[in-house]
């Protein structure tokens, strides 16, 4: 049977996309529901639609590079940003004197050891957010609630609306503990609002649960919660573990606990600065 | 007789939630109007021979009664996320619900001795393995066929996969005529099923 009023009938794929305005979405749905055909072809091609959504993650990786480009600038993380900014004011600085410079450094490293005692491991955490990959994560077992409280919360996520995926992958933990993939971007999450706390008992949390993919991941990520939060002691037995494993960390973490045991020395020797400070 | 509109059927699930069971009854008759001769038509595709007809209805009807009671329980706590797009929520759990249904059946079918060869599809709950390779060349075919798309429509699927929102997706095309744009992703869905068809996917992916 043909489509009743073919004018809204053409809003379908916009329908299925959610681009429409809230008048146009209300005024598709009542065609829908007086439209055997639109129904029926908005149905049939709607595990079309959430197959696509479920499997993003290798959908957009197979996009052409044209397409792509788009998604990596908005992908690419403030740090990198933070980064070309630099870089783009290097020709500007390159003209003043080496020896300006040098004790300009000189200076600021001393004033800082007088002026903060306590060493600060801060810092060296690296709180980026780790890439959503759908595909390796979505249990089969999950329930229809948590799966989609978790997909929700990605989306969130992927907008950089951390509170919100807070909220949602906690509803969705609830639902499914066991799910190490929810627990991990959890914390994710909370590192990104600086829960640094809530951050590390997440990644805790989804340590206990043993799962291999997600092992090294939580370490790592604990491990810069833990700096996040000056526990220096902690992010090193995390990070020890992460190189041992030698994966895809490893190279990461042996350079972080490289930076960590000099911030150490660095201490030690402020500290002999300041006690010569006391007695003279 | 009155015509049925979207905003009447979520003020019956209002009602209903409310225990109306008037509401709750009009409700389900609506979704029923709706879903069971789908639901009746995808078990009897899969399963039918028409010896076990009364069965397949019966089964049909606890389908769509599980489905019922699921959106009137779910939707308030979806409809944001979902930004209102109920029937297209509720396509998903239909979906899902037949999905689930189909999976459980295979023991039940083994243990009546109902086999036959259109439950030897693709998803076999007890081997993961397969499950994985049947899925990945699903995938394949997905991402084939999508990759053969206008680099406009690739862009808009892209934005959408992404979830970005609707304004945020319309903002990357300033300069593009609305209607056309609406004109040529009516054209790529077209085409998108036309390749998809040509590339053996398999709508019913449960």
């Amino acid at each position: 049977m043909p489509c009743t009023n073919p004018e809204i009938g053409k809003l379908i794929f916009m329908y299925e996309l959610k681009l429409l305005s809230d008048e146009e979405r209300e005024r598709f749905e009542d065609h829908l529901l007086a439209c055997e055909h639109c129904f029926d072809e908005l149905w049939r091609f709607s595990p079309v639609i959430s197959g696509m959504e479920e499997h993003r993650a290798q959908i957009l990786a197979t996009l052409e590079p044209a397409v792509q480009e788009d998604f990596q600038i908005r992908r690419r993380p403030v740090i990198e940003k933070i980064r070309d900014l630099i870089a783009s004011l290097q020709p500007f600085l390159r003209p003043a004197p080496i020896g300006f410079a040098l004790a300009t450094t000189v200076a600021i490293f001393i004033a800082l050891l007088f002026l903060f005692p306590r060493v600060n491991y801060a810092p060296l955490a690296e709180v980026t957010r780790e890439p959503y990959t759908l595909f390796q994560i979505m249990g089969t077992s999950d329930s229809l609630d948590s799966a989609q409280l978790f997909s929700q919360g990605m989306s969130y996520y992927r907008n950089g609306e951390d509170s919100a995926a807070v909220r949602l992958l906690q509803q969705a933990h609830r639902l499914n503990p066991t799910n190490a993939a929810t627990l991990f971007y959890l914390g994710v999450s909370y590192l990104q609002l600086g829960q640094f706390d809530s951050a590390s008992t997440a990644f805790s949390k989804g340590l206990a649960l043993k799962d291999s993919l997600y092992e090294e991941r939580f370490l790592w990520y604990d491990g810069n919660a833990r700096l996040a939060k000056n526990d220096e002691a902690g992010a090193l037995q995390r990070f020890e573990a992460v190189k041992t494993r030698a994966a895809k960390y490893a190279a990461r973490a042996e350079t972080k606990i490289r930076q960590i045991r000099q911030a150490q020395k660095d201490h030690a020797l402020r500290y002999f600065f300041q006690k010569i400070r006391e007695e003279f | 007789m009155e015509e049925v509109t979207i905003k009447k059927i979520l003020a019956l699930l209002e009602q209903a939630k409310k225990d109306d069971a008037k509401a709750r009854e009009e409700f389900f008759a609506h979704l029923r109007k709706l879903y069971l001769s789908r639901t009746r038509n995808i078990l009897w595709s899969r399963y039918g021979s028409f010896k076990h007809r009364n069965e397949l209805e019966k089964d049909a009807e606890d389908i769509v009664q599980v489905f019922c009671l699921t959106v009137l329980t779910k939707w308030e706590k979806v409809e944001r996320a979902e930004n209102g797009y109920f029937i297209r929520w509720a396509n998903v759990v239909h979906h899902h619900i037949i999905g689930a249904y189909v999976r459980g059946n295979r023991r039940w079918r083994e243990l009546f001795d109902l086999k036959d060869e259109s439950t030897s599809d693709i998803y076999d709950a007890d081997s993961h393995e397969e499950d994985q390779v049947a899925l990945r060349d699903q995938i394949e075919r997905m991402t084939g066929a999508i990759k053969k798309l206008s680099e406009t429509c690739q862009k808009i699927l892209g934005f959408f996969l992404e979830a970005l929102s609707k304004d945020e997706i319309w903002e990357k095309f300033p300069n593009e005529d609305r209607n056309v744009l609406y004109k040529r992703l009516h054209d790529c869905r077209v085409k998108l099923k036309k390749l998809l068809e040509a590339n053996g996917i398999d709508y019913a992916m449960y």
